[in-house]
């Protein structure tokens, strides 16, 4: 099938389905009426269209069914909404606790800048001349590699994703 | 199909504890969810174990439909994470139909037997058999879209998708349809 004639039909489904833009309803309209293409398009479609809503038959479940799962359902209780054992005043209590705790230890360094807890002095000191021997050493190879790993499956997750949605 | 009040109606009278009233909603929608189901696994027993489970699941849950939504839309996403956790778990043994597995199989017609060709003459047969050779996620959306009169928003929520991918599947669905179709039982169609 040609891109054009997929346009096309593409253009006609959504009209036929009722899903394309108050714009576009005239248009395609029109063009259903004039041009030649279009109306032997639409007509097949539509054909179609009314064919799938018309035989589609729902399938049948067993005659036992409903009091199958009545039975299942005598044996369970409908449990309680979840807003209802999800508190948000508890969420809301843990977050207070957690910035009170950065407030209260901000607010204590800068209240003492005389006792060695300055900014300045928080900072931990980096010497640069000893990188090599950060870098040598085995733990920080582990944490690197580590971090290498996460990223790669951070990507692989994302790249895939954007493939599953390119192949909807 | 249903008015949203009916539905909500029961689902109050559930939720007082006549717990009775849930075979209404039962009665009401079970063709609909054991279609639903047989669009992912194709075997009538699995398929009704499945919709089995989803209608315990939804009465579970009943406290948590909210309103928002139909309780058919509700219902059917329920459908379709059940079935999607039922295949998840069972991937090395079911079958999934590719596009190129379902040209293959459109092109086979004639390894069927003569009494299964006899079968599919009417419409109805030919296009429920049509829709059994396109891949499921296809056929649910077709599903959802003609039989649970379903919008394509509402499609979206179930199936966890936007609209425009929803309004692709539909395209290609249709299209994959009307190829099975004009393949398979061209010569029932002349």
């Amino acid at each position: 099938m040609g891109q054009n004639e997929e346009d096309i039909e593409m253009q006609l489904w959504e009209y036929l389905d009722g899903t394309c833009s108050m714009d576009d309803m005239p248009r395609i309209s029109i063009l259903i009426e004039r041009d030649p293409i279009w109306k032997a398009k639409y007509a097949e479609l539509s054909a179609l269209h009314t064919s799938i809503g018309n035989t589609l038959e729902l399938e049948q479940p067993s005659m036992r069914f409903t009091q199958n799962v009545m039975d299942a359902v005598a044996a369970t209780h409908v449990a309680p909404a979840t807003k209802r054992y999800i508190n948000k005043g508890i969420i809301r209590g843990i977050a207070a606790l957690f910035i009170g705790m950065i407030g209260t230890i901000l607010g204590y360094a800068f209240a003492h800048p005389g006792n060695g807890t300055t900014v300045k002095n928080i900072l931990p000191k980096l010497n640069l001349g000893n990188i090599n021997n950060i870098f040598s050493s085995g733990t920080m190879m582990m944490i690197i590699a580590v971090n290498i790993v996460i990223g790669l499956v951070f990507l692989d997750t994302l790249l895939r994703r954007k493939i599953a949605d390119r192949t909807v | 199909m249903f008015t949203e009040s009916d539905d909500t109606e029961v689902i109050q009278l559930v939720l007082r504890g006549q717990q009775a009233a849930y075979a209404t909603l039962v009665n009401r929608y079970q063709q609909y969810v054991f279609t639903l189901a047989m669009r992912y696994v194709k075997d009538r027993e699995l398929a009704e174990e499945l919709a089995q489970d989803v209608f315990v699941k939804a009465y579970r849950c009943l406290a948590d439909f909210k309103g928002n939504s139909k309780f058919s839309t509700w219902l059917y996403t329920i459908v379709n994470t059940t079935c999607l956790s039922h295949l998840r778990k069972k991937k090395d043994e079911t079958i999934l139909l590719e596009e190129e597995k379902m040209i293959s199989i459109s092109d086979n017609s004639n390894a069927e037997k003569p009494s299964e060709r006899l079968e599919q003459k009417t419409q109805k047969q030919m296009l429920n058999n049509a829709l059994k050779h396109l891949p499921e996620s296809e056929a649910q959306a077709l599903s959802l879209f003609y039989q649970g009169e379903q919008s394509v928003d509402e499609i979206g929520v179930i199936m966890g998708l936007t609209t425009s991918n929803v309004k692709v599947k539909l395209f290609r669905a249709r299209q994959k349809l009307k190829e099975v179709l004009e393949s398979k039982y061209s010569r029932e169609l002349v």
